[in-house]
Parts: structure tokens; sequence; C-alpha cells
């Protein structure tokens, strides 16, 4: 065994410490176990077997950012307070489509009540003139009332 | 206490308003969601991007969460997908939908996104089973790539303390390893 190359004893401690990466070995080392592994089938057998376990803690996923987590926490916690405000929020949307229903039939009947007016003073002439043959629409209360209300005093 | 309740028990108190159980489900799969999205559009912003507004769409829908429909991890999965569609149509809104949309299986992918999950899962239970000097010492030397020196400063231990801390803890990691059968069949997402 050359001189310079570190005992089986030592190899063996000091890739079961640092495992399988060549950057995490002990730079004056890092030469000679690189040609070790290389050279000595025992020594390629031990390296594998700690590749195998850095290829498995490797899967690990990466850690999400402290940062991450506190937005996301936080974002957490106002979405819990949410349904409270939402609770509020319907009792308030029922309660204005009653207000809103209420007003819409109001302001149909007005239109309504207006659309009557409307047509009782376009169309009234029409059947005053229909039923008198005068032009004068004021003619009808005369005939009304002396058709109607006696004539006599009581 | 949330962290034994399934994930289906988890939705249900979210849907009572139960931030605790919000926080659990996110630390089981925020780094599962953010995978998925990282995967789909490549850069970390939009991932995040992604992963607020899923657990926002979680937040609204987990009281209407039925159990027995799917699972809670393949339902993220297509919440995930379809946000991740939606901020790539936006990035090219003139693409053809079939370049970006679900491949045909959509369900192959879910699975092997639930593989990854479960084997993210796996590994964080048996690094929850060293103590606390194995797992800091693991943390800082594989996960963080700390050099030995970076290392020993950080724990206030000597080189030598160290290096038997990282064996042992090694040596537990291969015995959970071997309990796993043969993991070391990765699977690529």
């Amino acid at each position: 065994m050359p001189p310079n190359q570190p005992a089986q004893k030592t190899f063996e401690a000091l890739l079961s410490a640092y495992g399988s990466r060549p950057d995490n070995w002990p730079a004056e080392a890092r030469a000679t176990l690189e040609d070790r592994i290389e050279q000595d089938p025992q020594a390629a057998a031990l390296f594998a077997r700690e590749k195998s376990l850095d290829d498995w803690l490797d899967a690990r996923l990466p850690d999400p950012s402290p940062e991450l987590m506190d937005k996301m926490l936080a974002n957490l916690k106002t979405q819990m307070r949410a349904p409270s405000a939402q609770i509020v929020g319907l009792d308030t949307r029922r309660q204005t489509n009653w207000q809103a229903s209420t007003f819409g039939a109001g302001l149909t009947a007005l239109t309504t009540l207006a659309a009557c007016f409307m047509a009782g003073f376009i169309i009234g002439p029409l059947i005053f003139e229909t039923l008198t043959g005068a032009g004068d629409p004021l003619a009808s209360l005369e005939i009304i009332s002396t058709t109607f209300l006696p004539t006599e005093p009581l | 206490m949330v962290t034994s309740q399934t994930d289906e028990q988890l939705l249900a108190a979210i849907g009572r308003g139960d931030t605790a159980a919000g926080a659990e489900v996110m630390r089981r799969h925020l780094g599962y969601v953010l995978h998925i999205c990282h995967r789909k559009l490549g850069n970390a912003a939009e991932a995040e991007e992604a992963a607020q507004d899923v657990f926002a769409s979680v937040w609204k829908s987990a009281g209407n969460w039925q159990s027995g429909q799917a699972k809670v991890t393949t339902w993220l999965f297509r919440v995930a997908s379809n946000r991740c569609i939606d901020i790539l149509r936006r990035r090219r809104p003139t693409a053809n939908i079939d370049d970006i949309s679900e491949p045909s299986d959509p369900s192959a992918n879910a699975e092997k996104a639930l593989q990854v999950a479960q084997r993210d899962r796996t590994i964080r239970a048996a690094l929850d089973t060293l103590s606390p000097d194995q797992k800091q010492a693991i943390e800082l030397v594989y996960y963080q790539d700390l050099k030995q020196r970076e290392a020993v400063d950080n724990m206030g231990l000597s080189l030598a303390a160290l290096e038997s801390i990282l064996r042992r803890a090694r040596a537990k990691l291969h015995q959970t390893l071997a309990a796993q059968g043969d993991p070391t069949e990765m699977v690529s997402l």
C-alpha cells in the first residue's frame, strides 16, 4: 500500500462521516480517496453504499422559505376570519333584496298609474267624441251631470 | 392533536375555522405543492405565487371536502396543476392549450407526485428519529453544504466530535434505508 494512502479504517471513517460527495471530504484527503475508489473494489462498494444513502437524502423536497410560510399563515388567518364577514354580507344582501323588490313593485305601480292617466287623457276625448259627436270634451261633464245628478233641488 | 389527524380530518377542521389544522396542512403539503409548481413553471417566484393560490383555494373549499372522493394529495396536485396552467397561459396567451395542458393521463403524474410526497415524508420522519445533534450535523453538512470548519464553529464542537456525530447519524439512516426495502429506485416527476 502506498505510504500516502489513508489506511482502510481512515478511509471508511471519512466516507461513513461525509458520504459520497467529494466536496464534503476534507480537502487534503480528496484526491487519495478518489484514487482509492477507482482502484479498490472494496472501496468502490463502500462508496456505492454511501451514495445510495445520499441519493435517498437528496429526494427530500426543499423547505419553503420562512417568508413564504409567514405570508401563507397570514393569508390563512385572514381567510379564517372571512366566514363571519361573509355571514354579515349575506344578511345585508337579503335586506337589500327585500328593499329592492318593494321599491321595484312601487315603481311599477306608479308607472302603471301614470300610464293609465296618460291613456285617459288621450283616449277620453276620443270616446266623448264618439258618444256625443261633439268636439268639446267639457260637454261630457254636463251630460254626466244631467244624466246622473238630480236637476231639481232636493 | 393536529399532527395525528388525517388529511381529511384536517380539512374538516379547517372548514370549522381551525387555524392550527390549516397550519398543519401547510406543514405537510407545502413542500410538495411547491415542488409541483416549480417543476411546471421553472422559477421559484411564480411557484410561490401559485402555491399561495393553491392553499387559498384549500382554505375556501376545505369545508366542502367530501371524504372518499379522492386523496387530498391528488386533489392538491390537480389544483396546483390548474393554477400553473393559468400562469403559463398568462405568460403565453397565444400558445396552443395542448402545449401547456396536462398530458393525456394526468392521474399518472398525480401518482408520481404522490410518490414524491410520500418519499419526502419518509425522509423527514427518518431524520426526526435522529438526536438533535445528529440532525443538526446532517442539516449543516449535507443539506446546507457547510464545510467542516463552518459546521464545527456553528455547533461549537471539535472536528473529531462532528465526524463521530455524522457517522452515527448516517449509520442510523442506513438502518432506516434498509428497512425501506430498495428506495434507491428514484421516482422522477
